[in-house]
Order: structure tokens, then C-alpha cells, then sequence
């Protein structure tokens, strides 16, 4: 599925790290994804797809827009995913990055 | 009432199981296993079937069969690991099966068991023959079972088990559907998404053919722009913003006086649970996302799920004519997916984010509409009805508006038989497992 070292690796950053799986793309829930300093909530159940889903190579799932300091473009907004609704803004992160990466680089948005 | 929905797939897995011969039991048991949804109704998806071991069956002739407590653990390890329902299930000949009183006596004894190993799941007995099924179902925490009011078979023909009414003499020119086809009709419940140019055509003949259970979305309202193609639009809902949701209701309103309808101005993510009561989804939506997620969502609750979307595409050489093209997907729960078809694809998905917020007003016309939809509905209709007697595993046509055909996809014959992308075992609401 995912690489042992990989998963530990992310787990550093969200210990409470879920795997699911939905047409065919593994989807790993972030609980209490802790957000930058200042943004409220401090804390979202967020959901990565490390993998190409939805257009991207990559995305990074919120469960609501949140007030980015730099305005995004959310571009994806109630899009359906493992029974629930989703939010997320465009922003590409190069594909062959180790999971903790790939999430640290979609979070570069949230600065 | 509880609705049960089986996929013809696993259906026939355990049918053939069940009517292998013992070297001693008269007959076959085995287990189904089902995941409920939480809803009114409740409806209970069945995922997989365990078979029981040819060693566990215990010789005694006053019963057809009878097993040992190794098989009913067995059952009650996967219940509990697997968080399912667990069903008892066994089979008799053709026409409507019944409980014996030994069945009853002996589900109102394995039951508590089946409670305890998977508490918040519903547990209970199927009796199967050929062409019939009956099932008794114990919800959580209830002690008494309860009939299972319909039982449905996804696949293609799609077997609704149910009882109601139907006006013969109105629906007289369409009996050679079959003698039931009508109580099927009027039983089943049938959602579209998309209310515009494709989904009123399907609403308009759904309504004619004599649907009365419907649950219908469209966030939009009337405009100057819909009414070279909107069937049942009129001018004053142009000035009067009428939503499209409620133009719908006017054109099944005044064909059925009795009926059902479910409207959401809104789009279905914003209000999904309707949905998974539908027995069939129709799919007029704009964007492969679009159409990735509701069949995501129609997997999940094994439902048939019915795609149509045309595009006028822009000539390829200066000098040549736009290219309308469309097409008419099946995808049904068990069987191959649009993954699997190479409709959704990564590249399309990827192109699609890219154009992102350029599309602008896409070309539409009335009567590519009414033929894809007018495809869609006989799909819908053979598969409630099995009236042609064919019974595809995947349906996909192509349409060309230039030349005026509907042929069956090219790439067709190439699809696998086998969906990887939605296993069985994903219905359901989702699990996560931690890492």
C-alpha cells in the first residue's frame, strides 16, 4: 500500500494517521491535523490522496474552506469522498515526494 | 418496512454453492453477510458469503441439514472482525420460499449469538428458490425479527421482491414487459441528478412509462438560455425563476396523481441521504468528477447508476463541422466501473481541473439530449424488467450527433470483466483502519 517507513514517517505529524480505500485511490484520513498558528480551527480531520485523484498528482482535503492568509483558489468544493464532503484549493506538489512531504508541501498553501 | 439489496454476482456465487450436492446432508447452508444503513427505511447490503465446510455439516436425517458449532463460529468470527451482519441462508426449489418451523425455531436460537458478535449490525435468515427470496431480520438490539418488505437483486435484470397495485388497463400497450414489470416500475424509487437538458427528458418519459417514486436534484432555476432544450419549461418560468426541481414536479404531477417526489434545490452532496434509498440513479451531470463521484456513491449503496452527457466539441481543421458526441453508460454495483471502461480516466480528470473555471456556456441542444436520454430510459427499463432477455454486464454507447448513430462503444470489447475499483466489500459507510 504505502511504504512502512513512509507511514511512520506521517505519523509523526498525525499519529492518529486512518487508511481507506475509494475507486480504486487510497485515501489516508488525517485526524486533528494541527493547522498553522492563527487559524481556527487550530486543529481539522483533513484527508490526503498521495496519489493522482480528482486531477491532481496530488490533493489535500479539507472538511470545510478555511481563511487561508494568501488567498487560493478552492476549486473543489462538496466533492464526495468516502461518504462525506470535502473542500480543497489547486495547488500542485511534484509527484515522487515521500508522503510527510507531500503533505508538508500541499500545507505550504496554508502559510 | 426493511429493504434488503443483493448484487446478482453474489447472488449466483451463492446459489451455486447452495446447490452443490453433500455426501450426506440432503441440503446446503451457508452465511451471507450484510452491512446496515441507518435510514427510513433501513436498508441492509449484503457483501459477501461465506460457505460451510463440507466437515461441519453433522449427519442426522430428520433435518435437511445441520452443522456444527465450528461453522456457526466461523460465522460469527467473520461478523465480528469484519463488523457484519450475518444471515443465515439456505435454499429451496422454485416458487415463493417460506420458514419452516425449524428454520424459525433455529434463527430465533443462532441469533442472540450473531447480536453479541456484531452488536450495531442487523442479523438474521434468507430463504432462497430460483426466481423468489424471503428474509427475516433482527435489527440492533431488537429481539423479535421482522419481514424484510423488499428484497432487491442488482444486476441486469434487477429482481425487485415486492407486492403493490398497478393500473393495467393505462399501461396495456407496454404489458409485453412482463407480467410484473409494472408493479416493478411503480415500486422502484428513481433518482436524477441534473434536471437540465438531459434529466427533463428522462424525467418526462420515466413519468409517462408510470415511475411514481421519485428523488429529483437541481440547484438551478429557469433561464433565458434553458429553453431551446428544457422539456416541460414554459416562458413565464423564466420570469417567474421557477427551479427546474419544480418543473420536474409539473411534468410527473400531471401524468400521476398518486406519487412520490423528493426535490432538493441543491446539489446532491449537500443532501445525499435520499439518494440511497433510490433503487436507480440517472446521471445528467456536467464533469468527469461529477460523474466519479455519484458513481463512488452508487457503489457504495448498490445502485444502479445510469450516466448520459453530450459535448459539441470544436472543429479539429479549419473548414470542418463541430463534433457532437455523447454517451449512454450502465454501471452497476459488482460489475465493471467507468475506471474500468477507460471513460474516467486520470488524463480526463487532470484535464478537466486544468480547464477549471474556462468552460463558459457549453453548447447544448434539445434533440442530442432526447436521444441519449430516450437510450438511458430503455437501459432502465430492461434492466427493472428483463424484457429483452439480455443481460449485459456492462452497457456503453456512443453517440455521434454528425452521423445521427448510437453504436455500442468501440472500446467495448476490451473492458475487464472484473471492477477492481469497487470491490464488494467496500459498500457501505467507509472504514478506516489505522496505520
Amino acid at each position: 500500500m504505502f511504504p512502512e517507513d513512509q507511514v511512520t514517517e506521517l505519523k509523526e505529524l498525525c499519529p492518529e494517521l486512518k487508511l481507506a480505500s475509494e475507486g480504486g485511490v487510497n485515501y489516508l484520513l488525517l485526524p486533528a491535523l494541527a493547522l498553522p498558528e492563527g487559524y481556527t480551527p487550530a486543529r481539522v480531520d483533513a484527508l490526503l490522496s498521495p496519489t493522482q485523484a480528482h486531477g491532481y498528482p496530488s490533493r489535500l482535503f479539507f472538511p470545510q474552506e478555511l481563511q487561508t492568509r494568501t488567498q487560493r483558489n478552492w476549486n473543489a468544493k462538496n466533492i464526495r469522498i468516502l461518504d462525506k464532503n470535502w473542500f480543497a484549493y489547486s495547488w500542485s506538489v511534484k509527484p515522487g515526494l515521500r508522503l510527510a512531504q507531500i503533505l508538508l508541501e500541499h500545507m505550504r498553501a496554508l502559510r | 418496512m426493511i429493504k434488503i439489496r443483493i448484487p446478482k454476482s453474489l447472488l449466483t456465487k451463492t446459489k451455486n454453492d447452495l446447490k452443490r450436492s453433500h455426501p450426506h446432508a440432503a441440503e446446503r447452508v451457508g452465511f451471507l453477510f450484510g452491512k446496515l444503513v441507518a435510514g427510513t427505511p433501513p436498508i441492509i447490503l449484503m457483501t459477501e458469503y461465506l460457505p460451510v465446510d463440507d466437515g461441519n455439516y453433522i449427519h442426522d436425517e430428520r433435518v435437511g441439514a445441520k452443522i456444527n458449532a465450528a461453522a456457526i463460529r466461523a460465522a460469527m468470527q467473520k461478523g465480528l472482525s469484519d463488523s457484519l451482519g450475518i444471515f443465515h441462508v439456505h435454499m429451496h426449489a422454485w416458487g415463493s420460499p417460506g420458514f419452516s418451523g425449524i428454520d424459525l425455531r433455529e434463527s430465533v436460537r443462532l441469533t442472540p449469538s450473531f447480536q453479541a458478535a456484531s452488536p450495531p449490525q442487523a442479523h438474521g435468515a434468507i430463504v432462497l428458490s430460483e426466481n423468489d427470496m424471503a428474509a427475516m431480520v433482527w435489527l440492533p438490539g431488537k429481539r423479535k425479527p421482522a419481514t424484510a418488505g423488499r428484497i432487491s437483486v442488482i444486476g441486469w435484470p434487477f429482481y425487485l421482491f415486492s407486492w403493490g397495485n398497478m393500473d393495467a388497463n393505462r399501461y396495456s400497450r407496454q404489458s409485453f414487459l412482463g407480467h410484473n414489470s409494472q408493479d416493478t416500475i411503480e415500486n422502484a424509487t428513481v433518482g436524477v441528478i441534473g434536471l437540465g437538458g438531459g434529466g427533463s427528458h428522462i424525467v418526462q418519459q420515466l413519468a409517462h412509462i408510470g415511475f411514481k417514486n421519485y428523488v429529483l436534484y437541481d440547484k438551478d432555476i429557469v433561464e433565458e438560455t434553458n429553453l431551446n432544450r428544457l422539456v416541460g419549461a414554459k416562458w413565464k418560468d423564466v420570469e417567474k425563476r421557477t427551479p427546474k426541481v419544480k418543473v420536474s414536479i409539473r411534468v410527473i404531477s400531471g401524468l400521476h396523481r398518486k406519487k412520490k417526489i423528493l426535490t432538493h434545490q441543491s446539489i446532491w452532496q449537500e443532501n445525499p441521504e435520499p439518494l440511497k434509498q433510490c433503487d436507480m440513479v440517472f446521471g445528467c451531470v456536467d464533469g468527469f468528477s461529477q460523474r466519479q463521484q455519484l458513481e463512488a456513491f452508487c457503489r457504495r449503496y448498490l445502485i444502479s447508476y445510469i450516466d448520459i452527457g453530450m459535448d459539441v466539441h470544436p472543429p479539429r481543421r479549419e473548414g470542418d463541422p463541430p463534433d457532437m458526441a455523447g454517451q449512454i453508460i450502465v454501471s452497476m454495483p459488482g460489475e465493471p466501473c467507468m475506471q474500468c471502461m477507460t471513460f474516467l480516466t486520470p488524463e480526463n480528470m487532470e484535464k478537466e481541473a486544468g480547464k477549471y473555471g474556462a468552460a463558459g456556456g457549453n453548447p447544448q441542444v434539445v434533440w442530442p439530449n432526447g436521444v441519449l436520454a430516450s437510450a438511458a430510459v430503455g437501459f432502465a427499463i430492461d434492466i427493472l424488467t428483463g424484457w429483452s432477455g439480455e443481460s449485459p454486464h456492462v452497457a456503453w454507447l456512443s453517440y455521434r450527433g454528425n452521423l445521427g448513430t448510437v453504436t455500442p462503444d468501440h472500446r467495448l470489447p476490451y473492458v475487464s470483466r472484473t471492477c477492481t475499483h469497487y470491490p464488494l466489500t467496500n459498500v457501505g459507510a467507509p472504514v478506516f483502519k489505522p496505520l
